[in-house]
């Protein structure tokens, strides 16, 4: 029996991610998401007879960054190959993809804790179209080739991955070396990165992989951990009972956490691959290549050290600021405006983004620009305005996009700071509250919180601590002289 | 004008110095059309004739501006993409289906003023050696209606042949072009592989398909090839560079200088004596206009014919697999699933020897047989390729025979699949090469049917197969029409 | 399953009918009991023709994919347009709402 032993999970991901080019990878319609179905098809990506397809210059230079950025070898010479299957969002029943001499070898993705996991390979493929199965659609299944032709790269991992947390991990360092290189938008809602698992495992100990199954429907991140968390408990029982794992293709079915069968090694297909006549062999220059690692974009890891040095943040702030492309370019064209990398970090990472994700906003519509954010911190670091003013000038940029300077004024959030206007309210105050100027004055010292208040209190919010505070002690320091005078 | 024997450059000449119109060569040519069709069926479908007639008005108003082919009928092989005809490719499968882009060829014969004047027959997907495999029924050859035209280009064929259309366009894979010529008596270029854009032309195998021109004479031919050939940037496989013009090199005072390469596997079992007597003729006059003979080896030749077939059908089986109900064309529409729609749509729509090549070409890429059957086929290719750099390094270009035989019977070799693929025994290799392969009229047989003999080139030598092709024309008896008797 | 066996390096083949099946199911053809009949025998004569590919021997020859140009072109990134919306769908046996509309994917 095989009960007690231990095993150990071997993961190996399939990643595609839609390349950021204007138009498909053989044809010069729109790469672009959620158009009208069908209204960005050509003969070309249709599939119609006599079409003839011609490879996209970007769709290359973009796969060469993502060998560069994941430290690939790049071949010099790689060919197009035709798998064939039969789907009806796939026109020509082949989709064209790299299968022998793919354009990248090898590559490793590193991970948050400094190790890496290594890359089989990257190919570049076209995307299929998109096909529906509604419930109220009867006996019919519907289909559109919008996204039919779309550029992907396809980047395969060694069988290295060891649990789903690892793989959780990859994914997320990937999604970040795509983004920063401008590879992918990875937007996984829009199928811009998908994810497929090949799982399996072995006793501990053991060199061969066991029977592996393929895990498909990963649409999240989430996803990807679930459901590999559901599959290794599966297979683990299927072992521990004396049972063999059937090597089939698997659906995660996230509303059911749980995975169904697609298909089982019978069915399985045979793609009967062969080099694509229509498109001689890519061959690049050693220029070409020269040229892209001389433009390649900065990498997350190199950011984030950068972030720690040159600005001279904490080694956590500058990881979370270089999370995400977006992020790191917000937080420095933040401080091109404004002097204190320390205090921007501060609130970027604090009230920025809690209101956005509180309110729900993308960067793509987002209305604060970092000029205007810079002219919020502005105004809180010359003391014109309160730190908890400030998360309400920054909840009206975000609703109104006007500049911090005009919302404090119309807000009526501006700190008085002016020394002759708060000693006059300090003095209205402590003539108004005097049984608790005597308390204080005996030495109750917690009194000063509550008549500080009064003066915030009379002020609406407004008194500027900072000078509240030492006229206030001065003040009743004068009336504790008189007093005993 | 003497319709019978009237070349696409004598009415082009014609027509620019203003002693013929347009509109009379239109005229003229809707009028045969109409009366040899219901004995030859050249055509899959024609244009309406007011239309013709209105176009061939608009060149005759444009005068000389109007393009070095204005105002010739050009016969346009239905895989060859148009707007304004349906594209059939002789398959029930794209019943219905109109192409929403005009193949590259087809618009450089419009700018050219050349007017399209019908889609012509073939063998279904271009996959056949007699036009017998055509949906919509066979096309009979004009010199004897009993026999083929010879395939796939049979319709094109036999249009020209009938005068049906001044010029044609087909398609070669393995000999469509050449053998139906020969069997024609035509003149049919295989250009060069990437001489001439494949956009729009229905793919049977792209690593060996090629447009080409068929016409009366070398001439003719040669004024076809130069409007339709140069590169294409919508074919990735269409090469680079401007290259001279053909027609002008044509008229070479004499072939001095020039070596000729005879295989001696083109000469071998198999061959109809008649044939080899008339080729042999053919050298001859070719060393009478001054070429030297060189005896040349081949050695692969007699693995092409597998080579070919394995090569062509695999990549077949994969470029028909589009045809599957779902876009355009045929749908079984019985059909209550998806696969068993894929499957009846594609029973139906497809006739015998396609299925048979989509069979053998699946079998040939599956799982466990792609090494010892694609593979294999593609490293035979090589070494057929090196065989024919090693000829030409002793040679300017090879002389054979086009085909075997002549024209055969309708119906003789229709259930003998092997028997019809062996009819391409001298025209395959060129494809798998890439060379560019000429085929000429070199007499008649004793029953009055054409023969052709083939010359096949370097890569970018069609001027050089045509100039010889033209000294040939000059020193042989000319074959005639069908129709006629023979002046030899 | 085929009965494969190597003489002489030359391959020897014969199909049987399941062989034609399985093809004809990757090929998605479908086929009467007569045509499996039919297309059987007709496969093996002619990929029998076809053994004597064998014979050559392939160890150190490298297969020659293509003829002509070495290098494919590359295409500027810049959309061109696509057809007309409705158009793409207009010439399919069926569609609906412009998408295309098949019979249920089973399974
Ligand atoms: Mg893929
Ligand atoms: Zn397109």
């Amino acid at each position: 029996m095989s009960g007690d032993r231990t095993y150990e999970t071997v993961i190996g991901l399939e990643v595609h991610a839609h390349l950021l080019t204007e138009t498909k990878i053989f044809c010069g319609c729109e790469n672009r998401f959620g158009a009208p179905p069908n209204s960005l098809v050509c003969p070309v990506c249709l599939g119609m007879p006599g079409v003839l397809p011609v490879l996209n210059e970007q769709a290359v230079e973009l796969a060469i960054r993502a060998g560069l950025a994941f430290e690939c070898t790049i071949h010099e010479r790689s060919i197009f190959a035709r798998k064939n299957y039969f789907y009806p969002d796939l026109p020509k029943g082949y989709q064209i993809s790299q299968f022998e001499e793919p354009i990248c070898e090898g590559g490793r993705v590193p991970l948050p804790d400094g190790s890496e996991v290594a890359l089989i390979r990257i190919h570049l493929e076209e995307d299929a179209g998109k096909s529906f199965h509604p419930e109220n659609g009867g006996d019919h299944s519907f289909v559109d080739l919008n996204r039919c032709g779309v550029p992907l790269i396809e980047i395969v991992s060694t069988p290295t991955i060891r649990s789903p947390d690892m793989a959780y991990d990859f994914l997320v360092s990937l999604k970040q070396i795509l983004e920063f290189t401008g590879i992918s938008d990875c937007n996984m809602e829009e199928g811009s990165l998908r994810c497929d698992a090949n799982v399996s495992l072995r006793p501990a100990g053991e060199i061969n992989l066991g029977t592996k199954t393929e895990l498909k429907n990963l649409n999240s991140f989430r996803a990807v951990r679930d459901g590999l968390k559901v599959e290794i408990a599966r297979q683990e029982k299927v072992l521990r009972s004396g049972g063999e794992i059937v090597q089939e293709t698997l659906l995660w079915d996230a509303a059911a956490q749980k995975v169904v069968t697609m298909r089982t090694k019978e069915e399985s297909h045979d793609y009967r691959y062969f080099p694509e006549p229509d498109l001689p062999p890519l061959i690049l220059t050693a220029e070409r290549l020269e040229a892209a690692r001389s433009q390649l974009p900065e990498l997350p890891v190199g950011m984030r050290i950068r972030f720690a040095e040159a600005y001279g943040l904490r080694e956590y702030d500058a990881a979370v600021l270089t999370g995400s492309a977006e992020l790191a370019r917000f937080f420095e064209e933040t401080v091109a405006h404004f002097p204190d990398p320390n205090q921007a970090a501060n609130f970027v990472l604090g009230p920025f983004l809690r209101l956005m994700k509180e309110k729900n906003l993308g960067w793509a519509d987002l209305p604060i620009t970092p000029a205007r954010l810079a002219g919020l911190l502005d105004l809180l670091a010359e003391g014109s305005i309160s730190a908890a003013s400030a998360r309400n000038v920054l909840e009206s940029m975000a609703a109104t996009g006007r500049d911090a300077a005009r919302l404090t004024e119309s807000l009526g959030l501006t700190q008085i700071s002016d020394d002759g206007a708060i000693r006059s309210v300090v003095r209205e105050v402590l003539d108004g509250n005097a049984p608790q100027v005597a308390e204080y004055l005996a030495g109750k010292e917690k009194v000063f919180g509550f008549l500080v208040g009064q003066v915030m209190k009379a002020t609406r919010g407004k008194g500027n601590p900072k000078v509240v505070t030492p006229i206030m002690k001065e003040e009743l320091a004068g009336r504790a002289g008189k007093k005993r005078g | 004008m003497d319709w019978n024997s009237a070349t696409a450059t004598d009415i082009a000449r014609s027509i620019a110095s203003g002693s013929l119109t347009a509109r009379d060569v239109i005229g003229e040519t809707i009028t045969r059309l109409d009366r040899l069709e219901p004995g030859l069926h050249s055509f899959l479908s024609v244009r309406n004739h007011d239309d013709l007639v209105r176009e061939a008005e608009a060149i005759d108003r444009a005068g000389t501006k109007a393009g070095p082919l204005a105002g010739l009928p050009i016969a346009v092989k239905d895989n060859i993409c148009t707007v304004d005809l349906p594209t059939s490719c002789g398959s029930r499968i794209l019943e219905g289906y109109r192409s929403p882009y005009d193949a590259t060829v087809v618009e450089r014969i419009r700018a050219a003023g050349g007017i399209l004047i019908g889609k012509a027959n073939l063998d279904e997907f271009g996959m056949g050696s007699s036009t017998e495999n055509s949906a919509f029924g066979p096309t009979r050859n004009p010199w004897d209606e009993k026999r083929v035209p010879g395939g796939s280009s049979g319709g094109s064929a036999a249009a020209v042949s009938a005068g049906q259309a001044i010029l044609a366009l087909g398609s070669d894979t393995g000999g469509s072009i050449r053998q139906p010529a020969a069997y024609s008596g035509l003149v049919g270029l295989k250009p060069t592989y990437g001489a001439v854009s494949r956009y729009g032309l229905v793919a049977f195998a792209s690593s060996l398909d090629q447009i080409g021109p068929l016409g009366r004479t070398v001439a003719d031919t040669a004024l076809l090839y130069d409007v339709i050939s140069g590169y294409d940037p919508r074919d990735s496989t269409s090469v680079p560079g401007s290259r001279p013009a053909t027609a002008r090199s044509l008229d070479r005072t004499d072939l001095k200088g020039i070596k000729i390469g005879i295989p001696e596997e083109y000469f071998t079992d198999g061959l109809d004596p008649e044939i080899e007597r008339a080729v042999r003729l053919g050298i001859e006059a070719l060393v009478d206009a001054g070429a030297e003979t060189v005896s040349i080896s081949i050695p692969h030749t007699r693995f092409a014919i597998s080579a070919y077939y394995l090569v062509a059908d695999s990549e077949a089986s994969a470029n028909l697999a589009r045809y599957d109900g779902v876009r355009y064309g045929y749908r079984d529409s019985q059909a209550d699933d998806l696969d068993s729609m894929y499957c009846s749509t594609r029973q139906i729509g497809f006739g015998t020897e396609v299925k048979r090549r989509i069979l053998i070409g699946t079998y040939a890429l599956s799982s466990g047989y792609y090494d010892a059957w694609y593979l294999q086929a593609m490293k035979v290719r090589g070494l057929i390729a090196i065989d024919f750099e090693r000829a030409f390094e002793k040679c300017d270009f090879l002389v054979t025979p086009t085909t075997p035989t002549a024209a055969f019977l309708l119906g003789e070799k229709s259930d003998d699949p092997l028997a019809m693929y062996l009819s391409d025994i001298y025209t395959i290799s060129a494809n798998l090469a890439g060379l560019p392969a000429l085929s000429v009229p070199c007499g008649l047989t004793g029953n009055g049917l054409p023969i052709g003999i083939q010359f096949m080139g370097k890569p970018w030598n069609e001027p050089v197969l045509f100039a010889a092709g033209r000294h040939l024309e000059k020193r042989l008896a000319p074959i005639g029409c069908p129709g006629e008797e023979s002046t030899s | 399953m085929l009965a494969w066996s190597i003489f002489h390096g030359a391959v020897k083949v014969a199909i049987n009918s399941d062989d034609a099946r399985r093809v004809a199911a990757l090929a998605k053809l479908g086929l009467t009991d007569d045509e499996i009949v039919r297309l059987t025998a007709d496969l093996s004569k002619i990929l029998s023709s076809f053994e004597l590919l064998g014979e050559v021997d392939g160890e150190e020859v490298a297969p020659r994919l293509r003829t002509n140009v070495d290098h494919t072109p590359e295409r500027e990134d810049r959309p061109v347009g696509s057809l007309p919306e409705g158009k793409g769908v207009a010439g399919a046996p069926d569609h609906e709402n412009g998408l295309f509309r098949v019979p249920k994917v089973l399974g």
